[in-house]
């Protein structure tokens, strides 16, 4: 039974692991910081007018 | 009130969970201080970082198997022997999905299979994944192709380095991630470390050992085909362990050839100065453990393991459950209770094949004279004036000798992997609080 809660851990472990991962690829990719700026001024343009 | 929860068993093997996952995760993230230009694509970057992650997944395997008395000490070498071939197994997955996603990614990458027309950091990749594969292979299946139990342990370790070292080549060699010069260094750091802890196991360890000597004094034979090994020790103290715990014996050869066997003592834990284990002879070293004469050379690793009745000091009794060689940490715990008076309740609930095979039977007849102990003999093959036990250790075996109040006992197992399952499925079926059992594995290979 020690070995079924050990694996369910090892699977949990594991989850964390592909998530930590995925963060890292997410982190590299998401769009750079003067782009995102760009976008929501373009976004909140009509509140100006 | 901080002393008492780093006191707790759960308290403290949450925190190595934790410290585990942190150094797995940490030289990953590290590589996002100063990042190279981004933009390549999320699967990409998400196959790098499983390369990266299986990596210090498998550094880590060196500190798992390193043998660490603290680690050690929250789990049992059993439990974090099986947590070292799952955790290896989800590192393998990782280091082949690595590739696969590039592949699948980038189809013109395939092209760095080509091993001789390969840049030397491709190469590097495919050969640590061969490490990896017949590190895999040769561990799983290890029975079947018939490999010997000390090549495989020194072809593990020369494996495992391989694959460590040559898979640290490759992404130094690609260099995208590790191209700053601080990043190749904490990278090498993790293998360096890894490779001094197993210059540890197998070189500083073994040196430490040839300084504390024991010479064989006694092999005496022993009911159910059981040798009992004496141990003296040679100029030194020998050394103290707790009733239930078990040691690597190195014998008639030096420690630094790595062909050491893990055996639990059965003498007394107050008793440093003779050190006895018992050992069944069924396999090519136990077979020959009775042709060792009086006088040979030994050399001892240890004590290691948790499975001893000194960790609950306030328990009110303990029931100690064997299966045929099993009985050997039980022993030792039954002889140190007898010889330090101890006045609380034992039960022995031990299961054999016939009763002339039931190994320390008169020993444990004469136990029954110094300590509150009650024994409850279980045979497969009775004899046919046999009144007693019969069958297997199950639930409605238990719950005839087991305490109603289950939570005022600890209660130890030691037997075959068979009986260890069934037992701890049934005391769990009778309420038994999981953290009062206590499994010890005699085959860790």
């Amino acid at each position: 039974m020690r070995y079924s809660i050990m694996l369910q851990l090892v699977g949990f472990l594991t989850l964390i692991l592909l998530g930590t991962a995925a963060f890292f690829a997410w982190m590299q990719n998401r769009p750079p910081l003067e782009q995102n700026r760009s976008q929501i001024e373009g976004q909140t343009e009509w509140l100006k007018t | 009130m901080r002393n008492l929860l780093m006191q707790s068993p759960i308290v403290v093997a949450l925190c190595w969970i934790v410290a585990f996952l942190f150094f797995t995760v940490l030289p990953l993230l590290v590589l996002l201080v100063y990042p190279p230009p981004a933009g390549r694509g999320f699967w990409l970057e998400f196959s790098v970082a499983l390369g990266f992650i299986g990596l210090a997944l498998m550094a880590l395997q060196f500190a798992l198997t390193a043998r660490v008395n603290r680690i050690e000490a929250s789990y049992g070498i059993d439990l974090i022997l099986s947590f070292h071939r799952y955790t290896s197994f989800v590192a393998f997955v990782m280091v082949l999905v690595h590739p696969l996603i590039l592949f699948w990614v980038q189809p013109d990458t395939i092209q760095l299979l080509n091993f001789p027309e390969a840049p030397w950091r491709a190469r590097l990749a495919v050969l640590s994944t061969f490490a990896f594969i017949a590190l895999i292979v040769t561990t799983i299946w290890r029975k079947q192709l018939k490999i010997p139990y000390e090549p495989w342990r020194l072809s593990h370790s020369i494996l495992s380095v391989l694959a460590v070292g040559l898979g640290l080549g490759h992404a130094i060699g690609v260099g995208n991630y590790l191209g700053l010069f601080w990043k190749a260094v904490l990278w090498a750091a993790i293998a360096l470390v890894a490779l001094w802890l197993i210059v540890y196991i197998r070189l500083v360890k073994p040196w430490l050992m040839t300084r504390k000597p024991f010479l064989v004094e006694e092999v005496k034979p022993e009911r159910g085909d059981v040798w009992t090994l004496a141990l003296r020790p040679i100029g030194h103290d020998g050394f103290q362990f707790q009733p239930g715990q078990f040691a690597w014996i190195t014998l008639n050869i030096t420690p630094y050839s790595m062909r050491e066997h893990p055996f639990s003592m059965s003498s007394s834990g107050e008793r440093s100065d003779r050190l006895e284990f018992g050992i069944k002879a069924v396999g090519d070293f136990t077979s020959r453990i009775k042709d060792y004469k009086p006088g040979t050379k030994a050399y001892l690793d240890g004590p290691y393991g948790v499975f001893t009745i000194d960790r609950y000091e306030d328990a009110a009794g303990f029931v100690l459950i064997a299966g045929g060689i099993g009985i050997t940490p039980i022993m030792s715990i039954l002889v140190t209770a007898a010889e330090r008076k101890d006045d609380r309740p034992y039960t022995l609930i031990y299961s054999n094949k016939t009763w002339d095979s039931i190994t320390y039977r008169e020993a444990i007849d004469e136990l029954t004279q110094q300590l509150e102990l009650k024994v409850v003999h279980v045979l497969r093959e009775p004899p046919e004036d046999w009144e007693g036990e019969t069958g297997y250790v199950d639930k409605e075996l238990l719950d005839r000798y087991i305490p109603a109040r289950r939570g005022t006992r600890h209660y130890f197992t030691c037997a075959s992997p068979k009986m260890m399952n069934q037992v701890e499925r049934a005391l769990h079926d009778l309420n038994v609080p999981v953290t009062n059992v206590h499994l010890e594995h005699y085959n860790l290979a």
